[in-house]
Formats: C-alpha cells, structure tokens, sequence
C-alpha cells in the first residue's frame, strides 16, 4: 500500500496532505466523497509528481479497486487521460494494469470506458506496445469471463496498426478465435469491432476478413449474425477500393452469403441486412442487380413489420429501380396491390401515406390506370388512419384527381363524423387543399353544410379548428362567396344558449379577420359583435373586447374603417366599465392598441396608401 | 431506407426479454430496500443506485415474492418426507429466491437449478463467484445429506463462464425455446434426476414464449418427470389481455420490444388451469394476485404494510393485480407423494 | 409580480418548461394571496367546466385544454390532485397556479388528498422537485399554497364540489366553513374526510380502505343534498375507466382527468361541462398521442412485474 512503499523520511507535513486525504476520501463510506477523490486525481498526480505517481498512485488506484460502478466508471475515463501525469508516452504501458482490471469488469459501461486502453495505444512506442500491449490483449482474449473476452476484441484495431507483421498474424488468429468463441457476447463484441480491424488490415482480405464474416453470417444466434451486416459492407468498400471484385474467386459465393442474410429467418436480421443493402447499392455498382430481387420481397414479405417499413421507403425504393437500366417498374404493381390488401391495418396505413408519392415515378397513363384504383380501395378501407392518410396526401396526386371525387366525398363525410375528435380534426385540415382541387361548385353543393358543422362541434379544437378552415376557404373562393355562405351563417350561431358555442361566434370574426374587409365588418359583423358585448357570460364579453381590436388591425382597410374603430372604442370604452376585471382588462388593453394604432397611422399617413 | 421508426432491429427481442431481468432484480430491491421484506442478497446484483419503486408496484412485488415463497418454503420442508427434492427456475435472471432458501432453511436435501439466456447467467456467475456472502451462502453446509454429485465442496465455473455448478445449486445458460434439445441434455448433465421428486418455478418466462414452445416444456415435463413420482409446477404471469387495461399493457410493453407472446394462448385463469389439467396433471390451482392479497396477506402483515409504506392507489392496485396469477399444479403418480404434495397450498 | 411577466411564465409553462425557483416563489406567495380571500368553500359561477384528478400528466392537461377550451376563455374547476404520479407535477401545478394568478374568477382550485407534504414525498412530487430544481424549496413553497387551497366549492348553490366526499362530523356546508383549513391535511377528522372519503352502494357510512376518509352511501348524500338544497355533488378520487361515473340516482359523480392513469391504466378521462342553467355535459378524451419533439425524449416507462 502506500502508506508503507517508498516513503521518505524528510517529507513534509504539507506534502502527506493530499495523499492522506486521498486515501481518507477513497476508503470512505460515502459514495459522494470517494467519487470526489477520483475527480480530483490529476491535482493529486501533480501534487506527487510524475514518479510517485507512477510508483504510488497507480499501483494503489489497481489494488482498490472500488466496488462501485460509479467510481469504477470514473476511474477508467481518468485513465484514459493520465499519461501526462505519468511521465508521457514512454510510460503509458503502466496504465494498462489497471484499466486491463477495469476491462473485465461486470458493468458494460464501465468496460466501455476502459477501452480507453485505445488511446493509450496511440501514444505508445511500437516497442512498447510489444512488450506490454500485446500480451495484455491476449490475457483479455483468454479471460475466464466473457467480459474481458469481450473488451478484448475492441482493442487489437489499434494495436494491430502498430504491430509487427508476425504479431499481427498473431492477432488476426486471436481475433478468429473470438469469432467462435462460446458467449454470444463475446461474439457480437467481435462482430461489433471487425468493421474497424477489416480496413486496417486489407492484405488478409480473404484469408481473414471474409472468412471471419462468414463465421458470423453463420452464427446459430440471429443476435450475432444482425451485425454481421456491417463488416460485409466494409468488405466490399475495400473490394471496390482495391478494383478487386471481378477478381474475387468467392463473388458469387459472397453474394450468397448476404442475400442468405436478406431472407434469415429473423426478421430482424432480414431487416438489417437489406437495409445496410440497400445503402450500400448506391455506393457499390457490383450491388444493383441484387437489389430489385431484394426489393420486391421486401414488399411481400412475411413479417408485416418488414412489409409496413418498406412502404414508409417504397417512394425512394422505386426510384432507385426506376433507375436501373432495364428495370421494369410496373413489376411492382402485384406487391403494391397486395399491400393495398394488407391484413394488418398499420400496413395499409403506412402504404397510404407514401403510395401518391409514386404518380410521378409511374407517369400521367400508369397512375390513372393503375394507381388510381388503389387509391380508392384505400379510400374505402375500414381503417380510419388509412383513409386519412390517403387524403392527407392527395396533393400529391398530379393527375386525375377529378376522376376520384365520387370517391372521395363519401370518404371525407364519414371522417368528419368520426368519433374520435382527432380524426374529424385532421380532416378539417385538409379541407381547403381538396377545395381548391375541386373547385368552388363541387364545394358549395357537397361541402359547405360539413364546414358549418364543424363550427358546432363539442371538442373545442375542432370548433376552433373550423374557424381557421373558413378563413382558408374565403382566401380559396373570395370574400363574395364568403358573404353569401359563410357569415350567415356564422351570425345564426351567435344565439346559441351555450356559451361555448356563442364563444366559436367571436373565434371565428378573429379567425377570418385578415381575409374580409371593413366593409363586411361594418355591414355584417359589428351588429353582432354589439349585441354580445351585453352577454350575460364576461368569458364572452372579454373575447369580444380581443376581437375588436383583431378587427380593426387585420382586414383590408377601406373608407369605412376609421367609423369602425371609432364605434369598437365606443363599446370598449362600455365594456372598462364591466364588473367583471377581466373584461376590463381586455377592453382597455384592446382600446390601448387601437389608439395606438390609430397614432401610428396618422403619423405615417403615406404608409398604408 | 430508414428504419429508425419501426422497431430496430439491433435491439432484439432477447435483448428486451433479458432487460425484464433488470426490471424483476430493481423491483426485489425496491421492496427490500423499503422493508416490505428481508432479502440480504439481491443487492449485489443491482448496480448503479437502483431505482425507487413506487408503493404500489412495492405492494405488488411483494405479494409475487411472498405467494412464490410460500410455496417453495412447503415444498422444501416436505423434502425429508420425499427424501430428496430438486428445484428448477426457468429463466431465474437475477432471482435470489435460492439464497434465500438456502439461508433460511438450509436446502439440506434439494438441488436447486436456474437456467437462463447465457447473457444472464454468465454476469450472475460472475457476480456470485466475485462477491463473498454470494459465494459462502452458496457454500454452508447444513447437515448435507446430498451427495455432492462429483466435486468436492467447491464452485466450479463451466463452459468459459456460461455456467457454474456447486454442492446444491447449477446455474445453467441456454435457451428454452429449444428445452428438449438443449435444456434437458445439461440439466442431466449437471446431476439432475428425473426420478428425484420436483418443482418447476417460472416467474414472468413462459408467457414471453410461443405457446409451442411453452407447450414443448410441459410436455417434456409430463413425459419424463413420471419417474419421480411427483412433479409440480408454479408459474407467476401476466394474464387478461382483453380489457383496456390489458391492452395498454400490452402496448406499453410492446414499446420496449417486450412481446407477450404466451398471453394469446393463456389469456384467463381457466385457460392457465387448463394448461396442467389438460396433460392429465392430478390437481391446479389458479388466483390472481389481487386474490391472492386479499386471501393469503394476514391483516397484521396488512397493517404492517401500511406502515411500511401507505398505499393510496387501492383502485390501481386492484387493477393492475387482477392482471397477474399465480399458478401451482402436480402431477403426482406415487400416491404417497401425492399425500405429501396436496398439503401444499398458497 | 408584472403582468407581463406572469403572462411570459404563462406562456414558458404551457410549453412544458419549468420557470426559475425565484419565479417560483414569487407566484407561491402571490397564489397565497388570493386563496387567503377564498372561503373554505368558494363559491362559483356557472357556467363552469369542472375537472378531477390530473396527477402532473402535463400533456393530458394540454388535451384537457383542447377539448374544453383554453383558460380563460373557457372557465375551469379543478377538484384537487394535481400533482404526483406523472412525469410532470411541477409544470402542471405552476402553469394551474400561474393562470388562477393571472385569472382569479376564471379557474378555481380546490385540495386533493395529494397535495400534502406527507403523501408528495411518497408519490413523487417531492422527488420531482429536488430533480428539476436540485434543492427542496419549490416543493416547500407548493406545500405552503397547498394549505391554503379551499376545501370545496359550490357552484351556483346548487352543486357541491369537493376531492374525496362527505364526512360523518359534516351535515351543513356552513360546518366546513368554520374549518381551520390552513394546515398539513390531518390524518383523520371532518377536513381528511372531505379529501380522502368515497362514494359506496351502501346506505350510510363505511369504514374505507384507503386507511383515511370514510366510504358514504345513497341515503347520507341524499340527506347532505337536501339539507343544504343541493342537486348534485361532483368528486373526484378514484379512477373510473369511463372517465366519470353517476352514482345514487344521479346524486354523485365521480370526475376523472386522468387519462392512461399513470401511464399504464388504459382508461379515458372526463371533463363535465355545465352550462349556464347548469345543464351537464360530459366530455371524454384519451391520452395525448406523443409528446412533442424536444422533451426529453425517453421517459421511464410505467412499470410492471416482469
């Protein structure tokens, strides 16, 4: 221990201090001051010197190793940076014993941290790394626990670079073994790190990398074989770097090997690996060929969580087909339509969603003779979510959306009737988008009753969300229309014995501000709005005060704007008066904006002309 | 293709199964820690400051440990009656119900055998053979009347730290959806008798399983156990799957990749009954948890609980008990056994 | 306290981000001004939209909020139980106490049998609190507003409002009115009865198992109704999967805000809307889907017996 190694006799009161303390704080029973004296380790380094530290401080850190994670974790991330501390690089191999500990231990995290054994490489002389790195790694390597077999495999990258030729041959046989070893754990840790030895080591190509690759692609755990995916593709970008494939005498084989992996039995590691596929094709031009096969079992494939993931990627899947030369797109149509059919409705929903994505890629004659009917199954589904989906994305439809009306408008009445309220509010939403498509005649004959009765909705949101829908539909069809259809029959809901409801009155004068005029305030709405500035409820009469002022500042100004707010201040100037503090609170502050407002304006008359 | 939105696939499904480990291991910890019980060991196997479980799932945890224990603790003072006994937990993780046992009433005559997925089994060993009171509970020797099957009094570490083995207890790796062919063979290996009277224990395993291959278990059992003359079997799970509680349960789960695959095949009390009856077993019986508090949890013991810890939430407890059962069977086919057996009850 | 700056932690709130300890102390003191004026039981106007226990789900609040309307455009009661369980006790207790700053005739609170120094340090407000502010001082100075929250509230004088339910020592409400309301929730007595009681079918009184309040039956709501000219009492207390529930001939209903209770209970939460002639309706809702993008992402799961 320390107390007793190299002790001096004439050292000071004033330099024991720390040590003291130290060792106080690393023995103590709180967890909160041990994990201090671990964080302050680098004064106490400096405090010691480099030799002491060396001799001391690290052999007494190795030999107590702590029992908690806590403090193991944060005694391996000190490590990593004490070489400084130590002497420099020429006495970096000294760490190694206590993270070697540290690497072995129970808590994955802490393990992790202890790779830090890794930067320590980096700064070690290639001497050094024989003499100490080497071996510490093969004690690793034959751990009794698979944790430090397991830490061991994310070390030989790095020592590899620094090695002689025969000690690398050494490593890539201990990483072989590793390969096989009998813990899937140890295993996945090196299938895990073969994708940074595999670069570092392109000369063994054959002889090491495929043939460890192949081991894992062949691993009884689909866990071990999931990550076999990645040092594959490392492979080939080394093949395609090296201009090695044509060469290669296992192509064919290798190939193999990955679509094997593509159709696993785990759909996991089908998942994976045609993902990691797919990316890679764009990269690898040896790939492409393999991809439409990969493609279309996507789409059928037996696993809906497969066949769901798929369509959420079918726009860019296509594209990429649509590419290739000889490829004929309309292949697909068999596995869309089936999607279409899919038994479990997150399919069809997720296929909703992106199927209109695809006009474009089929053109102007497919999309109406092929897409189209899809389309309308998908709007008649018994699924809610896939109808709304299927609207949401109408826009994209480019062509022929004429042709699915009459499919469309029993589609949206029985969504605006659902109950639940967020489904009847995401179609409010889309409404304006298919106004526009359908066009003003369609609307007014089919549509308008629905708009309106949305504003008696009994989930707030949705009233709420009528109210921003009509003003939409003013912009879409104009403030004519508007004053035909539309404020009528906003001015009948103002009578409603509910206060909620007569509150949807004024939301929805706020609501469609910007897109009327003062005219049609004066005309239509001030009467109104003066009638409930007297509602027996001050909810009403404080939203009222608010309105005035949305009313005077949002709509296109005209000769009749000036008579408006002089009328507005009138009531406001009632409505300061109100029992009721909160109606007083908004009057004056809607009267305050108006006045200054108006000041505004007249000091930059030129401004508004 | 992007694959961040479905289920991804690094975390794979064993990988969640295992996580339920943690869960069980936090949950025993959270109710020893508050005093709901006595259990000296299970903190060496929480790391990383534990966290604090609520009173509700305290209550909980509590009723599961306590419905388990009682059963295990008749089985094992009727050993002397059977002469020898054996235990095995499938899919134990980091479960201490044998250091318990062993602590409180010596296992003089019984094996007791855990098997789980390699990952579990290996950190278990691990921490067992790293921490002294895991290691000398494992070691008292309380008036053995079991041979020790081929090694001295000793823990011996196997298959490159999968596995371990000691006087009376085997921790076993392997994976039970393929029992017959793997399981069996290293449970025969490692001393186990099938003409050794025993109870199979499974807390919150079989439900995570395909109906085959749960099936498969029962039916190994049912088959090869005959020669022990009594056999029996005690499951804790999840059940009602139906309901809106159940279905958010079921979703929740499903949102940490945790499928409960045996629920389709198992859904009721009935059906959990049926499992055993339909193999011809000789008696089972089914409660649900909130059952169980009720009937089993002495008003004292229920004071006391109130003291340890109030319990506000009496209609989520209810709740959530009515969600989980318990569930002892036998088959016994000595009737002599059979005697002994039917004395056994939660 | 500017009003400016009430509206900005308003706002700060309603976007489900925690407001400074000195913000904090600040609104406690100006909350406890107010509910010092506030008899034992307030009274309140119709029309009025009534709420039961919210329990910090902070996003089923915002749900709560888009079905019946925003405070105050829409006027709220809130029967107590806003905090513990869910992830977000803090933001939901602020925001509710930061609105009845700002709006005191628009929303009323009332106590719940949570809002108690002893049950938050078993429930999780407690813990809350020393998470996001790293000291115990928010919750000491939520806890010195929660004793100064009313007991009850009656709206209209004709519908009785309270957490729990009735209590053996109460037959008039002008008995709760001579309360000492201002102290930690007693562990037995008339003020712990109204906070911790259930309705049961039975006739008369029942001993509860909850350990607190009593369990009351048809004939004693039926009397506590007609003695005091009442209609209806609206409670709160106890999970009802259907979000509410009636109760004695329409005499009791049980309010529940809570939907997905604690993450993991599956049920619909309720609002009950009266309107001006106190005419009832009830408002389901479920769960907020997701929470937004920017939260934090990974919030502990409910937990189970695995």
């Amino acid at each position: 221990m320390m107390e007793s190694t190299g002790m001096e006799i004439d050292r000071t009161e004033e330099e024991l201090y720390p040590i003291a303390i130290l060792i106080d704080e690393l023995k103590h029973e709180d967890l909160s001051f041990r994990l201090n004296a671990i964080t302050n380790l680098p004064t106490i380094a400096l405090a010691l010197g480099e030799e002491r530290t060396r001799s001391e401080l690290i052999p007494f850190l190795d030999e107590s190793i702590d029992d908690d994670d806590e403090i193991l974790l944060s005694l391996a991330e000190k490590l990593g940076e004490f070489v400084n501390y130590i002497g420099g690089p020429s006495y970096a191999h000294i760490l190694l014993r206590p993270l070697e500990n540290l690497a072995a231990t129970e808590e994955q995290v802490v393990r992790d941290k202890a790779k830090s054994i890794n930067k320590i490489t980096d700064v070690m002389s290639e001497e050094s790394v024989e003499q100490y790195l080497i071996p510490c790694i093969a004690r690793l390597s034959q751990g009794e626990w698979f944790t430090s077999r397991s830490s061991a495999a994310g070390l030989y990258a790095n020592a590899y670079k620094k090695s002689s030729s025969e000690t690398q041959q050494q490593l890539l046989a201990g990483y072989e073994r590793l390969c096989e070893d009998e813990t899937p754990m140890a295993r996945r840790a090196a299938a895990t790190h073969l994708v940074k030895l595999i670069p570092n080591a392109p000369e063994y190509l054959e002889t090491f990398s495929i043939k460890c690759f192949k081991k894992l692609a062949h691993d009884d755990q689909d866990s071990v074989r999931l990550l076999a995916v990645e040092p594959f593709i490392a492979i080939g970008q080394i093949l395609v770097e090296k201009k090695a494939w044509k060469n290669l005498s296992g192509k064919k084989e290798l190939f193999g090997e990955i679509i094997k992996l593509c159709q696993d039995k785990s759909w996991r590691v089908k998942y994976m690996a045609a993902d990691k596929f797919i990316k890679a094709t764009s990269d690898i031009a040896s790939f492409q060929k393999q991809l439409i096969l990969v493609a279309e079992r996507l789409l059928s494939d037996t696993e809906a969580e497969v066949r769901g993931a798929a369509c959420t990627q079918i726009v860019g899947l296509l594209e990429l087909v649509s590419k290739q030369e000889d490829s004929d797109i309309k292949q697909f149509l068999i596995p869309i339509k089936g999607l279409a059919d899919d038994s479990i409705p997150h399919v069809r929903s997720a296929l909703a969603k992106h199927i209109t994505g695809l006009c474009s890629i089929f053109g102007r004659e497919s999309t109406m003779g092929e897409l189209l009917p899809i389309f309308i199954s998908l709007l008649k589904d018994q699924d809610p979510e896939v109808r709304l989906n299927l609207i949401s994305s109408l826009g994209k439809v480019t062509e022929g959306i004429e042709t699915i009306s009459h499919s469309l408008l029993p589609a949206i009445i029985e969504l605006a009737e659902d109950k639940q309220w967020r489904v009847r509010l995401a179609i409010i939403e889309y409404v304006p988008l298919l106004a526009q498509q359908l066009g003003v005649d369609f609307f007014n004959d089919k549509l308008v009753t629905l708009c309106m009765s949305w504003l008696g909705d009994p989930v707030y949101s949705v009233r709420e969300a009528a109210t921003a829908n009509l003003k939409k539909l003013i912009d879409v069809f104009g403030i004519g229309w508007a004053k035909e259809t539309i404020i009528p029959k906003i001015l009948a809901t103002s009578n409603h014995p509910n206060y909620l409801y007569r509150m949807t009155t004024v939301f929805a004068f706020k609501a469609i501000a910007p897109s009327i005029t003062a005219q049609v305030v004066q005309d239509l709405i001030l009467p109104c709005l003066e009638a409930l500035t007297n509602d027996p409820i001050p909810n009403i009469r404080f939203n009222v005060a608010k309105c005035m002022w949305e009313l005077v500042e949002k709509p296109k100004q005209s000769d009749e704007s000036s008579q408006i707010q002089e009328s507005f201040k009138t009531l406001l100037h009632k409505l300061e008066e109100d029992l009721d503090q909160d109606v007083r609170f908004f009057a004056s502050d809607s009267l305050s904006k108006i006045e200054n407002w108006q000041s505004s304006k007249n000091m930059m008359p030129l401004e508004n002309e | 293709m992007d694959i961040s939105h479905s289920p991804t696939p690094s975390t794979n499904e064993d990988e969640a199964v295992r996580s339920t480990n943690n869960d069980a291991a936090f949950s025993r910890h959270s109710a020893v820690a508050a005093g709901y019980l006595q259990d000296q060991f299970i903190k060496h196997f929480v790391r990383n400051s534990p966290p604090k479980r609520p009173p509700l799932i305290n209550r909980g945890t509590y009723c599961r440990l306590t419905g388990v224990k009682s059963i295990l603790k008749q089985f094992i003072e009727k050993t002397p009656q059977f002469k020898e006994t054996q235990i095995v937990s499938l899919g134990a993780g980091y479960d201490t119900t044998y250091f318990v046992l062993k602590s409180e009433f010596g296992l003089s005559a019984t094996r007791y055998f855990e098997i789980d997925f390699p990952e579990i089994t290996s950190t278990k060993a691990m921490t067992i053979s790293r921490k002294r009171p895991l290691k000398s509970a494992l070691l008292q020797t309380p008036n053995r009347t079991l041979a020790a099957p081929s090694t001295a009094d000793s823990i011996k570490i196997n298959n490159s730290g999968l596995d371990l083995s000691s006087p009376d207890y085997y921790l076993i790796s392997g994976d039970l959806r393929h029992f017959e062919s793997q399981i069996a063979p290293k449970l025969l290996e490692n001393g186990f008798k099938t003409s050794v009277p025993t109870l199979f224990l499974s807390e919150c395993v079989l439900i995570y399983l395909d109906s085959e291959h749960s099936n498969a278990i029962l039916d190994w059992v049912t088959a090869n156990m005959k020669p022990s003359g009594c056999f029996a079997f005690l499951t804790y799970e999840q059940i009602n799957p139906s309901d809106s509680f159940g279905q958010m349960m079921i979703q929740n789960l499903r949102n940490r990749g945790i499928e409960l695959k045996g629920l389709v095949g198992c859904p009721t009390l009935e059906s959990q009954k049926q499992r055993y009856v339909s193999r011809g077993w000789d008696h089972a019986e089914v409660l649900d948890l909130d059952q169980y508090h009720q009937k089993y949890v002495s008003h004292e013991e229920k004071a006391r609980l109130t003291k340890v810890e109030m319990l506000d939430e009496w209609e989520e407890f209810t709740l959530l008990a009515q969600h989980y059962c318990f569930t002892f069977a036998y088959s016994a086919q000595n009737p002599e056994f059979r005697e002994i057996i039917s004395d056994i009850h939660f | 306290m500017v009003q400016s700056d009430l509206d900005r932690q308003i706002e700060q709130l309603r976007k489900c981000e925690i407001i400074a300890e000195t913000e904090v102390k600040d609104l406690c003191d100006k909350a406890r001004e107010i509910f010092i004026e506030e008899s034992n039981v307030q009274r309140v106007d119709a029309p009025v939209t009534i709420c039961g226990d919210i329990h910090g789900q902070f996003y089923d609040l915002m749900e709560l909020f888009s079905v019946g309307g925003d405070c105050p455009d829409t006027s709220y009661l809130f029967m107590g139980d806003f905090v513990d369980r869910g992830f977000y006790s803090v933001e939901t207790f602020l925001l509710l106490l930061a609105l009845k700053v700002r709006y005191p005739d628009r929303i009323t609170l009332i106590r719940g049998n949570h809002e108690s120094r002893q049950i938050t340090q078993v429930y999780g407000f407690y813990d809350e609190c020393m998470r996001k502010y790293g000291s115990s001082n928010v919750w000491r100075y939520c806890c010195e507003v929660f004793d100064y929250l009313s007991l009850a509230a009656i709206i209209d004088d004709r519908v009785f409002c309270v957490h729990g339910g009735l209590s053996p020592a109460i037959t008039s409400v002008d008995q709760i009115r001579t309360i000492d309301r201002k102290q930690e929730v007693p562990h037995e007595g008339a003020m712990c009865d109204l906070l911790w009681s259930d309705p049961e079918e039975i006739e008369k009184w029942g001993i509860s198992p909850r350990g607190a309040g009593y369990l009351f039956g048809s004939e004693v709501t039926q009397n506590f109704l007609h003695l005091n000219g009442l209609n209806l009492i609206a409670r709160a207390h106890q999970l009802v999967m259907e979000g509410y529930k009636l109760m004695f001939d329409n005499q009791c209903v049980t309010v529940w805000s809570a939907p997905n209770y604690c993450y993991r209970c599956g049920n619909v939460a309720a609002i009950l809307e009266l309107d001006e002639n106190l005419k009832p309706s009830y408002k389901i809702f479920k769960a907020a889907q997701q929470e937004p993008r920017g939260m934090p992402a990974k919030k502990p799961a409910p937990d189970y017996f695995l």
